[in-house]
């Protein structure tokens, strides 16, 4: 499982329905995209990650730099791209560019903390169910739960065959280490098809679809729901007030 | 202080779930250990940690005195000298084929090819899968899997060998061939710490028994005593016949007290009275 699959499972969000988790999640996406930047988006982001970390979830903070890292890795080289000026002299940071570059940043850095708060908190189950719901067509769907399957199986055993490797002294120089890489690569394709199959008969077995089971849960409350506007409304003005 | 040493061992899955809990470890060369302990009680977590593969939260190791150095267990060599035979064989194997993949570990470690080609033989005859050599990983049974893994680090020869349940899936005579193959790694001063689920293995084959329970030791000590134990009972059932049938033989008076309780079913047949020749006498147990 992927970490931020088993966050999103074992968290206390679950109770919550996947709607109201994603009215408060996909209104602050609109909130640190719209709000003035970059303060906007900070404070977007300042509000959801205290929101994860404290909230029912309780996410380790160190947890969610890792989940948020590779992301905000991103968000920064944009940041640098915009910031520089690349053209035919030596590259140089113009005042527009710092204002642009920052603006960026506030943006990006409050979407990836809204992302972070859809990803731990709605499971991929709740996920399907949902998009289903709002009448996303079922082949939509159904790509996305393969696709997603696929990640989660290619990532355990990308993990599993990387500790097989270190165990066994794989990367100890750079020789070694690109045999090893070229091991783990190519036997990742051979087993990735081994476990699909083997995973479509024991679904077949069960007389399951392949869709993950979603926790049984109520309809979305309206009480939770305009909780969760609320919430959307008060990171709303936080968020116009602080950059006044 | 020689051989591995482990104190107040910790560790957490990402979601939070502490695995392993304080655990103190001495493993001196030569020592023969078993863990067991219920489903979910860290057993291959604390072997995973033992092996340096993962970073505990919390506590140190050492081997020989010396740490696994911080950021680069594999640099200090670590992983040279502990080796782990995972639970799932399918975790393990990396290789398309078996002689490829016994060959991984001495190839890594920088051994000459002759020198190499020479320990594969070894330990693929020694696991009596010389005849598998050439065969995909992928078409074998689980139990000729489990065979190459365990292969695949035998060959690397390390100081102190950490097997998850190998005897699982291993037919009667595979898992005496791997009893025999360790008793011989054993006498030559090899360590080795053996997870199982299989307490009459357990104490027939360790000679301490360490029980786990969320991820603390609960119970550690000669593997008779720690399977007689009551706590033991209460969390792995009632152990081992030959342990109950032992202790009837003490109470009859058969089994002098100064005497150990007997390990395995020849011990067990030693102390039993010679059955009369013409009229079989039965021996009541309670
Ligand atoms: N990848 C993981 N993520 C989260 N928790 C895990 C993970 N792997 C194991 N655990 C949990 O850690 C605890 C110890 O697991 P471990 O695999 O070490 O147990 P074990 O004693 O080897 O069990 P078994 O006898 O079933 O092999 C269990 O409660 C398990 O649920
Ligand atoms: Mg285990």
């Amino acid at each position: 499982m992927l970490d931020v699959d088993s966050v999103a499972h074992s968290g206390g969000w679950q109770r919550f329905h996947a709607a109201e988790k994603a009215c408060f999640g996909l209104g602050c996406l609109g909130v640190a995209l719209l709000a003035p930047a970059p303060g906007g988006g900070l404070v977007v982001a300042v509000a959801v990650l205290l929101l994860i970390t404290i909230g029912p979830a309780r996410v380790a903070p160190r947890l969610l730099l890792r989940l948020g890292l590779p992301a905000l890795g991103s968000v920064a080289v944009s940041a640098i791209v915009v910031l520089v000026d690349w053209g035919a002299g030596p590259p140089s940071a113009a005042g527009s560019r710092v204002e642009a570059a920052a603006a960026l940043t506030g943006r990006s850095t409050g979407a990836v903390a809204c992302l972070l708060f859809l990803g731990t908190t709605i499971p991929i189950g709740q996920w399907a169910a949902g998009s289903r719901a709002v009448g996303i067509p079922d082949p939509i769907v159904e790509v996305g739960l393969a696709i997603h399957r696929t990640i989660v199986v290619g990532a355990g055993l990308v993990g599993s065959l990387d500790r097989a490797a270190r165990a066994r002294l794989g990367y100890r120089d750079a020789r070694t280490a690109l045999r090893t890489a070229g091991l783990v690569g190519g036997g990742l394709l051979g087993r990735l098809y081994d476990r699909d199959v083997r995973h479509d008969r024991a679904v077949a077995a069960r007389r399951g679809t392949g869709e993950p089971p979603v926790a049984r849960i109520g309809p979305p409350s309206p009480v939770r729901l305009s909780a969760a506007v609320m919430g959307v409304l008060v990171v709303a003005l936080a968020s116009w007030t602080v950059v006044r | 202080m020689t051989g591995l040493v482990a104190t107040g061992l910790e560790y957490r899955y990402p979601d939070g779930r502490v695995a392993v809990d304080r655990v103190d470890l001495e493993v001196g060369p030569g020592a023969r250990i078993g863990l067991t302990g219920r489903n979910g009680s860290g057993k291959s977590t604390l072997l995973l940690l033992l092996a340096g593969l993962v970073r505990p939260a919390a506590g140190t190791l050492s081997l020989d005195g010396a740490g696994p150095a911080v950021g680069g267990a594999e640099r200090s060599g670590w992983r040279g000298r502990v080796g782990l035979v995972f639970q799932d064989s399918d975790d393990q194997l990396l290789a398309p084929t078996v002689r490829d993949d016994v060959e991984y570990g001495p190839r890594n470690l920088g051994l000459p090819a002759d020198v190499v080609a020479e320990r594969v033989d070894r330990v693929l005859a020694l696991l009596e899968i010389a005849d598998l050599a050439p065969r995909p990983i992928h078409a074998l049974s689980l139990g000729q899997r489990r065979r190459v893994a365990i292969a695949g680090v035998l060959a690397m020869e390390p100081k102190v060998l950490l097997l998850d349940e190998p005897t699982a899936g291993l037919d009667p005579l595979g898992t005496a061939a791997l009893l025999e193959c360790l008793d011989r790694l054993h006498r030559a001063g090899t360590a080795i710490v053996l997870a199982t689920l299989d307490l009459e293995l357990a104490l027939r084959w360790s000679d301490r028994l360490i029980v786990l329970d969320e991820g603390r030791v609960v119970e550690a000590g000669p593997p008779d005593v720690v399977l007689s134990s009551a706590h033991c009972a209460r969390l792995m059932g009632r152990g081992p016949a030959i342990l109950a049938v032992g202790r009837q033989l003490r109470a009859a008076g058969v089994l002098p007290s100064g005497e150990n309780l007997p390990r395995d079913l020849d011990q067990l047949l030693f102390w039993l009275p010679e059955p009369p020749k013409r009229e079989p006498r039965v021996l009541t147990l309670r």
